[in-house]
């Protein structure tokens, strides 16, 4: 459990974001969960179901492209009311990037900053890269952390 | 028009006419003359001014009327004799309770002004609203010994409010009737045809296998999913079928799947309520917890639900950054479950302060 965390905080300060987090389906792509976390501020985004279309996750998840949100109401904004991590995490960016193997898709890898950024084309691609190589761990079992239930 | 207003006593600064000739006789020092000439003539040209403009009224300690101007006979329809030396019960509509007259009298015989929307009724028995102030005259040991009532007429303005109210109701209603015929015509019609082709292709599949048919099926499900999760975001059928609790119960499951926030419910209902009063309870549950998932920045809330005599009393808490309910913030959230509470008979109140949480209360008759 202990190296998974590590596997994830590393992660984090590869990508340098404040935040990261990786969600697998079900198999289904009907939804999915978040697997684990790091710089997270509280334990909301254990409880959240990745659905398809919600927040920025969902987003990625539906149309298997990556998408970004910015907080705020302005003409720059977007995404942020609707996308319940960004809320929870209190971002004020964040990029959402499908995870596929072999045409598949597994997941989503979130990042997110909480001061302001801007996630360009150059950083997405660099991200999807990323994906990549963490589609191929997460077929090989890697990051196999349980998902987490709700405690209720 | 002149002589008209001087055919009754003026009760206030009744003498100025008379105290400008006099001064001649009584002061000597032509400079302080003067100063008192331009001081009465500036008090009488302001209760000219005032009786132009509002309707005025002056009453003695116990509230007997001593003076009204023309205004407030053209309004009441009262003659003035009709008037002076009665109280202003002749004019009261029944329309305010005695909570409301007690507290007027308390701050007034106190020697506080008072402000506040009265509704009068004039003698034809027709209603009018008049925005009113009351400010008591003291003598020197503090006590009152007269008051002064100015009144402006607002009769248009709180029709307005009413009509706005009516339609704010309205809307609701409209609102929510469209959302339960969208609702049924997703689950029931689409959704219904949607299910018996996926019958159908599963007919096909067993019948000769089709892995390309059998990829088809699965998103004809998923859009049966997409439909009745729609369906049930609109206005769930749990809601009518079951009652609320059952469906604030569903609401809660889907909320913490989309916020993240854990939320508990307590407490239940005995039984069936009325429509009204069911969808009252949803409805600013919904809101109230939607509220906490934007702004409150908790990782759990409590919902209680619970009957108190003929009473239901609904609890929405969190320990969460709270605000200054007297800063209205934007957006009519707060606004519309005020009027929904309402609709339904109850009252709706709002605890909070910045740091402190918020806490949403709302109370409703049963109905039962």
């Amino acid at each position: 459990m202990k190296k998974i965390q590590e596997l994830f905080d590393r992660l984090r300060t590869e990508t340098g974001s404040d935040f990261v987090g990786i969600a697998v389906t079900d198999g289904s792509h009907r939804q999915g969960r978040w697997i684990g976390a790091s710089g997270s501020q509280n334990d909301r985004y254990r409880h959240m179901v990745l659905k398809p279309g919600r927040g920025l996750a969902g987003t990625a998840l539906l149309t298997a492209r990556s998408v970004t949100g910015r907080a705020g109401s302005g003409p720059r904004a977007s995404g942020s009311a609707e996308c319940p991590l960004m809320l929870a995490e209190g971002l004020s960016s964040a990029a959402a990037v499908p995870i596929r193997h072999l045409g598949r898709m597994l997941g989503v890898l979130y990042v997110g900053m909480r001061q302001e950024h801007e996630y360009t084309s150059g950083s997405l691609t660099v991200l999807e890269a990323r994906a990549e190589t963490i589609g191929g761990q997460l077929r090989d079992g890697g990051f196999a952390g349980e998902p987490h239930r709700n405690h209720s | 028009m002149n002589k008209d207003r001087q055919k009754h006593a003026e009760v206030i600064a009744e003498h100025v006419g008379a105290l400008i000739g006099t001064l001649e006789a009584h002061i000597e020092d032509p400079k302080v003359r003067q100063e008192f000439r331009e001081s009465l003539k500036q008090l009488a040209d302001l209760k000219f001014a005032l009786d132009e403009s509002s309707i005025v009224a002056v009453t003695d300690r116990e509230g007997r009327i001593q003076y009204v101007n023309d205004k407030f006979c053209e309004i009441s329809k009262y003659p003035r004799e009709e008037l002076i030396g009665r109280d202003h019960r002749i004019i009261n509509s029944g329309y305010h309770d005695k909570a409301f007259m007690k507290n007027l009298w308390a701050t007034i015989g106190s020697g506080r002004v008072w402000r506040g929307d009265v509704k009068n009724r004039a003698k034809d028995g027709s209603y009018y609203w008049v925005n009113t102030t009351i400010v008591p005259f003291l003598d020197e040991t503090g006590r009152p010994y007269q008051y002064l009532a100015i009144r402006n007429e607002v009769t248009e303005l709180k029709r307005v409010q009413e009509e706005l109210q009516q339609m704010m109701k309205q809307v609701m209603n409209i609102q929510e009737e469209e959302r339960r015929r969208f609702s049924r015509e997703l689950h029931d019609g689409i959704g219904q045809s949607l299910f018996s082709l996926l019958i159908q292709m599963d007919r096909v599949i067993s019948e000769r296998g089709d892995a390309e048919l059998e990829h088809l099926r699965h998103t004809v499900s998923d859009i049966i999913q997409d439909v009745r999760g729609l369906a049930w975001e609109l206005r769930p059928s749990v809601l009518d079928d079951l009652g609320v609790v059952p469906a604030i119960r569903t609401y809660i499951e889907n909320y913490t799947e989309h916020y993240g926030i854990r939320v508990q419910l307590t407490g239940t209902l005995r039984g069936r309520l009325p429509a009204l009063t069911e969808t009252t309870i949803y409805r600013i549950i919904q809101e109230a917890l939607t509220n906490v998932g934007k702004y409150a920045g908790v990782n759990e809330a409590s919902v209680s639900i619970g009957t108190e005599g003929d009473r239901i009393e609904v609890r929405i808490k969190d320990e969460g950054r709270g605000f200054d309910p007297a800063a209205r913030h934007q957006g009519v959230g707060l606004f519309s479950m005020e009027e929904r509470a309402r609709m339904a008979g109850g009252s709706l109140e709002l605890v909070s302060a910045p740091g402190r949480g918020t806490e949403v209360i709302l109370r409703l008759p049963s109905g039962a």
